[in-house]
């Protein structure tokens, strides 16, 4: 790869470049029903080089790596393009790294030295659970597994090479009773290796139980509750609410926006404190670089209540004069590094799901998650399961628990917080600007909310 | 290079199929009012399908140099690989629907970045700060397929796209406006996607919350696509053979009101989802999939459709990097009879929804539906009279019945979906308003 490398630098007049390449080998296993849909191995290899020349990037990616050093005129000849037609522009960086190193993510189990049999067989005996249950009419099991080498540098001489290994498995099980179907499913999914994916038959027999249970839920009526978050939901909503808000590609051209973002305003209640940190070990949103060479670290977005930080690619870090944070993520090769979160969390604070309960005479408690989306200012998230709470007590079980609201008023509305913060990755993630999905993981403990409003008929 | 992969496999005493797709294509950023990148991305890749002792084995990669690990990994994930139930096809004959322009290799830089100037320039006179993006990308792909029948099948299309959004922030909160345009040729469309999001910025001025009831909804044929998909995710013969679409043994029954015509047409030239054959090479026509609201078929490709003893209908869409999925090409309703103009003064108050936030949350299988209205507004007699906000809106396709009061006369082609605004009557709102 150094002399692929070498070839690009050679061609390249600009301000600033950053060159990637990846290879990469999948593994990808998938049931759905009693029968095996897919089994294959992806292997891809890839690179981009992005320059900026007064002002102005340019930007070209590619498969053919033997022809790198055209690729790399044609990244300069664009971002030149652009300084004809438009002008200079207005971008530039500071605080580019460059250092040297080599690293690996994923310390566990090496899943590339678990033949293929095993896998097999692993994810076949585990659908076997799924569908020994009568009420359930179908399952699907999907594994993936990935191993991937990125090699990083830049004009400064940052060279930086990683070894990133992920794995994951999400089992899913439907019950149906005549015309009603309910789904439950459980994922895993982080840098822990192959151990994370074994000895999951309780967590079938689990998501079984909650599909057949969930057929006895009623629909939920439309109207405005108090609810209580499992950690799984609560992670959810941290991350779709508030998470994206704090990158600061949304704020950094924009004063109106960064007014409302602006540092030291009240966000919540003072126990309310909101990180995100690349640099916990193994979890799914976890790395040691960033994409653009900046070593990963804990940012406080949220501290008792006040906002303290957010999140920057080195763009945003220089436009807004604060430091980088080490959150330029790009989802592979082809894409520009963007501002990503990596493992975001609400901390531990000092309530409990006992007291939580007893505070409420009517509420709803919300567990597991089937998704969230934001457009910044409203989010929604639906719940996997939930119940009805009276006085103090969890009662009967309700669905299609829709959940949604403002942001800045929802967050102000948090009125407990759990301490058994718990973080969940899993083989989704997240997306942004056509690149999804980017390994994240979210989390936080039991938390109370008054006021949402949940759809429902 | 096909035929250098399919010369190594041939001696193998195997069925295979290559999947052969390379795309070229530049696109131009703008961000907060000021272009940001100029990309290119070249990129291709080959997909191997096998049959091997009846067993079927894949695998794929961006690596061409590296042929023996493709055959020998396509041949490993044989060996465990899901039973065959199909035979490659030995013949097709591509349709003449029009899906490359010409025109997308004379556009210069300077046409594509004046489009965003212009866009941008326009946008700004509605109010001086607001944050305008726009995003222009343009290309062409090339796709082969060969397999060991003997069919050989390439196409060559193009794509335009450009796309504009607009973010305003103040005390009221936020607006985020977009449009655009998606099709296989180019079509300068500034002065529409300008005109879209003056008038809705124009009709966002006003703010109302919503308060919890039951009103009429007139869905925007941006919105009616999120109620189609549905329908789509029910007759997608995948469901089907998994016994878990509601649409399973409903062929020539009623699903829907009599007024709902729902067509998969391949054939509108330059459309963005029309294709000459599907992605493994079988012919591809246009079907009705409701007629008058009766279930008329539901879509296979070939491995499917042979389990559930039918015939593939042309809907196998994959990139080299996947095994085939099933999926319609352009969405197309019929339209119906009533003026839009009659659709805002069919009651006295109605919400219309342009926007949802949330799709595929809930059980959207099942037809169940219980999304935020992310940009929506409330019409009082026949008069927008401001842009509802805070409120959910819930219900179940399948359960409209007679609620379904009418569609408009006007359809809007959009990217691959040509649809008609809906009203319905009587759907659950809910919001925050006493």
């Amino acid at each position: 790869m150094q002399k692929y490398i070498k070839l690009a630098k050679q061609h390249i007049k600009a301000d600033y470049f950053e060159i990637r390449i990846q290879e990469g080998l999948g593994n990808r296993i998938y049931y759905r029903g009693s029968q095996l849909e897919s089994i294959g191995e992806t292997s891809a290899v890839g690179g981009s080089i992005r320059v900026l020349i007064k002002g102005r990037w340019g930007f070209a990616s590619f498969n053919n790596i033997q022809d790198i050093g055209r690729y790399a005129k044609i990244a300069c000849k664009q971002a030149e393009a652009a300084v004809k037609i438009t002008g200079k522009g207005h971008e530039y960086i500071t605080n580019i790294p460059n250092l040297k190193d080599k690293t690996h993510e994923g310390t566990g189990v090496d899943f590339s030295n678990i033949s293929i049999d095993e896998k097999h067989n692993l994810i076949n005996a585990y659908n076997k659970i799924l569908l020994s249950h009568k009420s359930i009419t179908s399952s699907s099991v999907s594994y993936n597994d990935r191993c991937s080498k990125h090699i990083f540098c830049n004009s400064e001489g940052a060279e930086i090479e990683t070894i990133n290994k992920f794995c994951g498995l999400s089992l899913s099980a439907q019950a149906r009773k005549a015309n009603d179907v309910q789904n439950a499913y459980h994922s895993v999914g982080d840098l822990r290796g192959f151990e994370i994916v074994k000895n999951l038959e309780i967590e079938c027999e689990q998501v079984c139980k909650r599909a057949i249970e969930q057929l006895k839920a009623k629909p939920i009526k439309a109207d405005t509750y108090d609810v209580i978050l499992d950690p799984k939901l609560a992670g959810v909503f941290i991350h779709e609410a508030f998470g994206h808000l704090s990158e600061a590609d949304f704020i950094y051209e924009n004063p109106d926006f960064a007014n409302l973002m602006r540092l030291g305003k009240q966000f919540g209640s003072d126990e309310l404190n909101v990180i995100d940190d690349a640099s916990l070990t193994d979890e799914a949103g976890s790395y040691i670089y960033d994409s653009q060479g900046v070593k990963a670290q804990r940012t406080n977005l949220i501290t008792n209540g006040i906002l303290t930080g957010r999140l920057h690619s080195l763009e945003t870090a220089t436009a807004m004069n604060e430091s980088p944070t080490g959150n330029g993520r790009a989802i592979n090769y082809a894409h520009h590094p963007i501002v990503r979160m990596s493992n975001t969390f609400i901390d531990n604070g000092n309530s409990n799901l006992d007291e939580m309960l007893d505070s409420c005479n009517q509420a709803i408690y919300a567990k597991g998650s089937l998704g969230g989306q934001t457009n910044t200012e409203m989010f929604t998230f639906s719940a996997e399961e939930a119940f009805n709470i009276t006085n103090g007590k969890i009662g009967k079980r309700c669905r299609d628990i829709v959940l949604t609201g403002n942001v800045f008023e929802t967050l102000k509305n948090i009125e407990l917080i759990g301490n058994d913060l718990t973080l969940f990755g899993g083989m989704g993630g997240c997306g942004k600007a056509g690149q999804s999905p980017l390994r994240v993981s979210c989390g936080a403990p039991h938390i109370k909310i008054k006021n949402v409003v949940i759809g429902g008929r | 290079m096909l035929y250098k992969l399919a010369n190594r496999l041939r001696p193998l005493n195997i069925e295979y199929e290559i999947i052969h797709s390379s795309n070229l294509s530049k696109s131009f950023h703008f961000e907060n009012n000021s272009l940001k990148t100029i990309s290119t991305n070249e990129t291709s890749g080959i997909g191997l399908r096998i049959i091997k002792e009846g067993k079927i084995g894949f695998a794929a990669t961006t690596n061409l140099k590296n042929i023996d690990r493709l055959i020998n990994q396509a041949i490993v994930s044989a060996k465990f690989g899901k039973k065959a139930y199909i035979q490659f096809p030995d013949s097709c004959k591509p349709t003449k629907t029009l899906i490359f322009d010409d025109n997308i290799n004379k556009l210069t830089d300077e046409i594509l970045l004046k489009n965003c100037q212009i866009i941008i320039e326009n946008l700004k006179q509605l109010d001086s700060s607001l944050k305008i993006n726009t995003q222009t990308s343009s290309g062409i792909a090339h796709t082969q397929i060969l397999n060991s029948s003997g069919l050989y099948l390439k196409s060559l299309d193009s794509g335009f796209s450009l796309f504009a959004d607009i973010l305003k922030v103040d005390n009221n909160g936020m607006l985020m406006l977009s449009s655009g345009v998606s099709s296989a040729s180019y079509q300068n469309d500034t002065q529409k996607i300008i005109d879209k999001i003056s008038n809705l910025y124009r009709l966002s001025q006003i703010n109302i919350t919503a308060k919890t009831e039951k009103l009429p909804v007139i869905f925007t044929p941006r919105a009616v696509r999120m109620l189609m998909r549905m329908i789509i995710q029910g007759i997608n013969g995948k469901t089907v053979q998994k016994g878990i679409s509601p649409l399973g043994n409903k062929l020539e029954k009623q699903i829907i009101s009599p007024m709902i015509n729902l067509i998969d047409d391949p054939s509108i030239d330059f459309a963005y989802g029309s294709c000459q054959f599907d992605m493994e090479g079988t012919e591809v026509f246009k079907k009705y999939l409701v007629k008058n609201g009766i279930l008329k078929t539901h879509l296979y490709d070939l491995q499917t459709a042979n389990q559930c003893q039918t015939t593939a209908t042309g809907n196998a869409t994959r990139s080299f990097s996947s095994q085939p999925n099933i999926d319609i090409s352009n969405l197309v309703l019929e339209p119906g009879d009533m003026s839009l103009q009659e659709i805002y003064t069919q009651f006295p108050k109605a919400i219309i929804v342009e926007n949802i936030l949330g799709e595929g949350q809930g059980n959207s299988l099942a037809g169940e539906f219980s999304v935020n209205i992310s940009l929506g507004f409330i019409v009082e007699n026949g008069q927008i009279i401001g842009r509802v906000k805070d409120a959910m809106l819930a219900g179940n396709i399948y359960e409209f019945g007679n609620q379904i009061v009418g569609l408009s006369t006007e359809q809007e082609l959009n990217g691959s979906s040509l649809l008609p605004y809906m009203l319905v009557d009587n759907l659950s709102i809910s919001g925050k308003a006493k």
